[in-house]
């Protein structure tokens, strides 16, 4: 099975062998979907070496020499070490880089706090012209590969690389809507993006087995329309957030600010990363910092039960 | 050349005269980093930049970047003696609220890349030039940085990168005033041996005298049809704040421009009027 990751470079190589003219620059980072396209187009395979400040600046000056320019750096350090970069050159002039990072949230949480992009979502959520994306399938992170030709906005892709599946079909994938729906209103809504859709749309399933309605929103772009996820989220009693990003910025943040520009109320239940010390002082991987953060796939059902039975609670006080 | 000595002379004195129009009327702008390459810019947009004169954006065209964005203020009189602006459409964008729309629209050579965060445009001109050899293009990049701004490790980062490249369709112009915003650059933190930091990054270097116009274009002449298959820095030697005496090697002046009673010192200082120049 492909990751995201290798879904998006392997389309990227066949897109570059139908005649569409695209490089790649990374500071220092391979992978084996790359290594066709290092082999058959070493000229469009650029190195600028473990300079991720430079990494953004020389992508903007090839994307506004007429190339197409897909950057694949190891994150965070192409968001955290090049944000003034980005910022200035990707973002204000609105440079159609797309900026690809390898590992989101908590991937590669055994390397430690430095290699875990927790607050990246926030920091580029204040950019203008900038779309976060978070491909939850390999279909979609084929699709995300495609736009590169046409593309004229810069766009921030983070690959999981734990996302193997195909959930979705093509026709369901819109970019310019910026999220999927599944199941039905009701009872709660529950948003979330990249690794923890497929996980989610199980638990999804078996409330909707039981006949109690409930809807996933996976808010693979940053930002949406943002009316039409209002329109969504308000059919929902209640909401909750997942997420391995900090909670500060992130996508719990963001619809607790939509919901306050919409003038919506909703009880909003947000799961997300709390450090409020620091790091931890242990070794750690992904499954000990979910487990930790109550972020692992037994917490979300219980989380999910509870605010299902509030519901019901709620629902039977009324009556 | 295509213009005199004494007539590029006349030119950067006649830019820096409008600079003090313009910005004194704004009441905000940096004189003394304007002021700095007047000379090398006077020289690099009459002589040596290959643009379309009308200001039509162009991929064949030259690619100016001016990565010390604080200087880039001398441009606007330049561009309106080129007669991209108009008197009224120039002195209608530089007030408060006043439109960039124009300046977006059009392409003008050193304002397309939006300087001002220091470091960062280095990187960019490697990119187009690298994209220029890439897509078999003639055209060069031109790169103005200033010499404090090499303190940023993204300066090294792209000198490392156009070195292994090679990128011998760039051209840096370093504006070597020596100062930085609060202190001479060798006293805050040494830069030198300058020189031998860039050609130890397989640069070729020059350095010249940056207020003398002759020199100037040797330099970018030779830089421009240089066949050694290295990018080119040329350390230009200059005064910031050049044009006003009174301003000549004083540190904290970085954001300076005349206002009030100083305003007609500043003219007088310009004009050569001695008295006014100490």
């Amino acid at each position: 099975m492909l990751s995201v990751r290798d879904s998006f470079f392997n389309e990227i190589f066949e897109l570059t062998k139908k005649g569409n003219d695209i490089l790649i620059v990374t500071p220092d980072l391979g992978a084996p979907s790359l290594d066709n396209f290092r082999k058959y187009f070493p000229e469009k395979f650029i190195s600028v070496g473990i300079a991720e400040q430079n990494l953004i600046s020389v992508s903007a000056g090839l994307s506004l020499s007429g190339k197409k320019v897909v950057v694949y750096g190891l994150n965070p350090f192409p968001i955290t070490r090049a944000f003034d970069q980005i910022r200035c050159l990707l973002a204000e002039q609105k440079i159609p880089v797309t900026l690809c990072a390898l590992n989101a949230g908590l991937c590669s949480a055994e390397c430690g706090y430095t290699h875990m992009p927790i607050e990246d979502i926030g920091m580029m959520r204040t950019l203008s012209n900038i779309h976060t994306l978070n491909p939850s399938d390999t279909l979609m992170a084929q699709k995300m590969a495609r736009e590169v030709i046409s593309c004229d906005y810069p766009r921030y892709i983070r690959f999981d690389k734990a996302i193997q599946e195909i959930l979705y079909q093509d026709c369901e994938i819109d970019f310019h809507l910026g999220f999927t729906t599944y199941g039905h209103p009701g009872r709660l809504c529950i948003i979330t993006y990249g690794y923890f859709v497929f996980p989610i749309r199980q638990i999804v399933d078996q409330w909707l087995k039981k006949g109690v309605n409930i809807q996933l929103v996976d808010l693979f772009s940053l930002p949406v329309q943002e009316k039409r996820l209002i329109d969504i989220i308000e059919k929902s009693q209640q909401i909750l957030t997942i997420e391995e990003n900090v909670l500060p910025g992130g996508v719990g943040s963001y619809i607790l600010e939509l919901l306050s520009d919409f003038q919506i109320v909703r009880p909003v239940k947000r799961m997300g990363l709390k450090f409020p010390n620091g790091y931890y002082e242990v070794f750690t991987n992904r499954n000990y910092i979910q487990h930790e953060q109550k972020l692992d796939i037994e917490s979300i059902e219980t989380a999910i039960f509870k605010l299902i039975q509030r519901s019901i609670e709620m629902e039977l006080v009324d009556e | 050349m295509k213009y005199g000595i004494k007539e590029l002379e006349y030119k950067a004195y006649q830019y820096r005269k409008r600079f003090l129009e313009l910005f004194t009327r704004l009441g905000f702008g940096h004189l003394t980093s304007a002021f700095s390459w007047a000379e090398i810019a006077t020289v690099l947009y009459h002589e040596i930049l290959d643009f379309a004169p009308s200001g039509q954006e162009n991929i064949m065209f030259d690619k100016m970047v001016v990565s010390k964005g604080h200087g880039a203020g001398i441009l606007f009189p330049i561009f309106e003696d080129f007669g991209f602006f108009t008197k009224e459409e120039m002195e209608g964008a530089l007030q408060i609220g006043g439109s960039s729309k124009k300046i977006k629209q059009i392409y003008y050579p050193g304002f397309d890349f939006y300087g001002g965060s220091l470091g960062i445009g280095l990187g960019v001109a490697c990119g187009l030039a690298k994209g220029a050899k890439l897509q078999s293009n003639p055209w060069k990049v031109y790169c103005l940085v200033g010499d404090a701004e090499c303190y940023e490790g993204s300066i090294w980062e792209a000198a490392q990168f156009a070195g292994h490249q090679p990128l011998d369709n760039l051209i840096v112009i370093v504006d070597r005033n020596h100062l930085g915003c609060s202190d001479f650059t060798e006293h805050m933190l040494k830069l030198e041996p300058f020189v031998d930091k860039w050609i130890s990054h397989n640069w070729n270097c020059q350095v010249i005298d940056g207020h003398d116009i002759k020199q100037i274009y040797q330099a970018l002449m030779q830089a421009k049809h240089g066949q050694n298959s290295c990018p080119h820095c040329i350390i230009a030697n200059t005064k910031k704040g050049q044009g006003l005496n009174y301003l000549i090697d004083q540190p904290l002046m970085h954001g300076y421009v005349p206002s009030g009673r100083d305003i007609e010192r500043a003219y007088r200082c310009l004009i050569g009027i001695a008295e006014e120049c100490t």
